[in-house]
């Protein structure tokens, strides 16, 4: 029977270290020439947007899960502007905006500190009849963003949201998405 | 409660898990991403775009009217399904657009009347070729438009265990080490510690990778420090796939 400490920590390289075959083989069928074409065609990705997101995948593992300094959204968007696309610029605020949009929008309504839990975060686990999950990946590989004061005007407080989701355990319901904001 | 799942993810790839014991309800949630093929340049790439999440028909209505406290504003039977809007009596509360078909269902995310106009609920699917099926709703661009539509997450509940979420296994591979894992009979594991800050709560997933998916097992809150039913459960599994394109657009 499989016990916790028989499996290995994604994040500590063991001191002699095999490589793992099943990474191997992943590489051998999705990276070689016909296997990349197929991806490519699958997904229909543009390559740039396909690139940063494995990029920024392969930094951050699961290791951390906050987005910290978040820019405020109405200078973000006002730097935007103008700023053509492909440019380092463009790449950079656009990595920001991903960051720090995490659901864009798709938890409107289904935001405040009532789904906190007492931790700070979004709540997990059963409260009365609704049954609350983290989404521990959903703002560009990570759980949780803080928007900072950054001396723009109007300054917004800082606050820090984490994303999640709920649904009603008595119906059945669909997971519905939902942000924990509260105050830092 | 089955030893298997088989689901169609929106973009036709098909995911599946085998297990020796009886772990699984064949029930799957998928998010979307639809965004148009060109993206002018003007604004944030994710600012352009609409999330879309799917689930099994019905499965919104509890959270319509339970939750939202709302009524059908605008319903339109369409061939292969209907579009309904749902619209909260609160002023504070958003709305739903929604897509039905026979199985499965389509939502996205209204504002709440008071911030929502000029905003068409219709729009949410334009561009949006959309085929139902009992095991799965495919999801593609029309021929005429041009919307690229991206499988963001494919999730199954496991009672008792946590969250699955299977990943197509190239583009999941900055979640895999490089180092080997525990051997299990689908593949190989590894755990990792995820904290929220520096100094906030621990909690451990797994990471499950076979050479057709990836799979984050997020153990369901209040897990015994151990992870006894996570393990046996890892162990149990015999087979995960989400990579093999299994349905195109008719």
């Amino acid at each position: 029977m499989l016990s916790l400490d028989q499996i290995p920590d994604a994040l500590t390289q063991p001191a002699r270290p095999e490589k793992s075959f099943v990474r191997q083989q992943i590489l051998a069928s999705a990276f070689t020439r016909r296997g990349l074409f197929r991806a490519v065609a699958a997904t229909g990705m543009a390559i740039g947007l396909a690139s940063l997101d494995g990029i920024s995948r392969l930094r951050r593992a699961e290791a951390v899960t906050t987005w910290g300094n978040c820019p405020n959204w109405h200078p973000l968007l006002a730097g935007i502007y103008g700023v053509p696309a492909g440019s380092s610029a463009y790449k950079f605020w656009t990595l920001e905006w991903n960051k720090c949009n995490p659901t864009h929008g798709s938890a409107a309504g289904n935001i405040g500190p009532g789904f906190c839990g007492s931790d700070g975060f979004h709540r997990n686990g059963v409260v009365g009849s609704i049954e609350y999950d983290r989404r521990p990946a959903s703002c560009a590989g990570r759980n949780t963003w803080a928007w900072k004061r950054n001396g723009v005007e109007p300054e917004p407080p800082d606050v820090r949201c984490s994303d999640g989701r709920f649904r009603l355990l008595s119906s059945g319901s669909a997971w519905v998405n939902s942000t924990c904001k509260h105050p830092m | 409660m089955s030893k298997h799942i088989y689901f169609i993810a929106p973009d036709g790839r098909a995911v599946q898990a085998r297990s020796a014991s009886s772990w699984f309800t064949n029930r799957c949630d998928a998010t979307l991403i639809v965004q148009p093929a060109t993206l002018n340049g003007k604004y944030p790439d994710r600012a352009q775009g609409r999330e879309l999440h799917v689930t099994f028909a019905g499965g919104y209505d509890p959270i319509a009217f339970q939750l939202l406290d709302a009524h059908v504003e605008q319903q339109l039977t369409v061939p292969g399904g209907e579009f309904i809007v749902y619209r909260s009596s609160r002023s504070d509360l958003q709305g739903l657009a929604l897509w039905r078909g026979p199985y499965h269902e389509i939502a996205s995310w209204l504002p709440p009347v008071a911030e929502s106009e000029g905003i068409d609920p219709w729009g949410r699917f334009s561009g949006l070729r959309i085929e139902d099926a009992p095991d799965g709703v495919l999801v593609t661009s029309a021929a005429e438009s041009a919307v690229n539509v991206r499988v963001t997450d494919v999730s199954n509940y496991v009672e008792g265990v946590g969250m699955l979420y299977f990943y197509a296994p190239a583009e999941a591979l900055g979640r895999v080490p490089t180092f080997k894992g525990r051997s299990v009979p689908s593949g190989e594991v590894w755990r990792t510690t995820v904290t929220d800050l520096d100094d906030g709560p621990v909690q451990t997933h797994f990471v499950l990778a076979s050479p057709q998916s990836v799979v984050s097992l997020v153990p369901e809150h209040g897990a015994a420090p151990k992870y006894g039913r996570q393990l046996a459960f890892l162990e149990s599994l015999l087979h995960v796939e989400s990579n093999a394109l299994a349905r195109k657009a008719s």
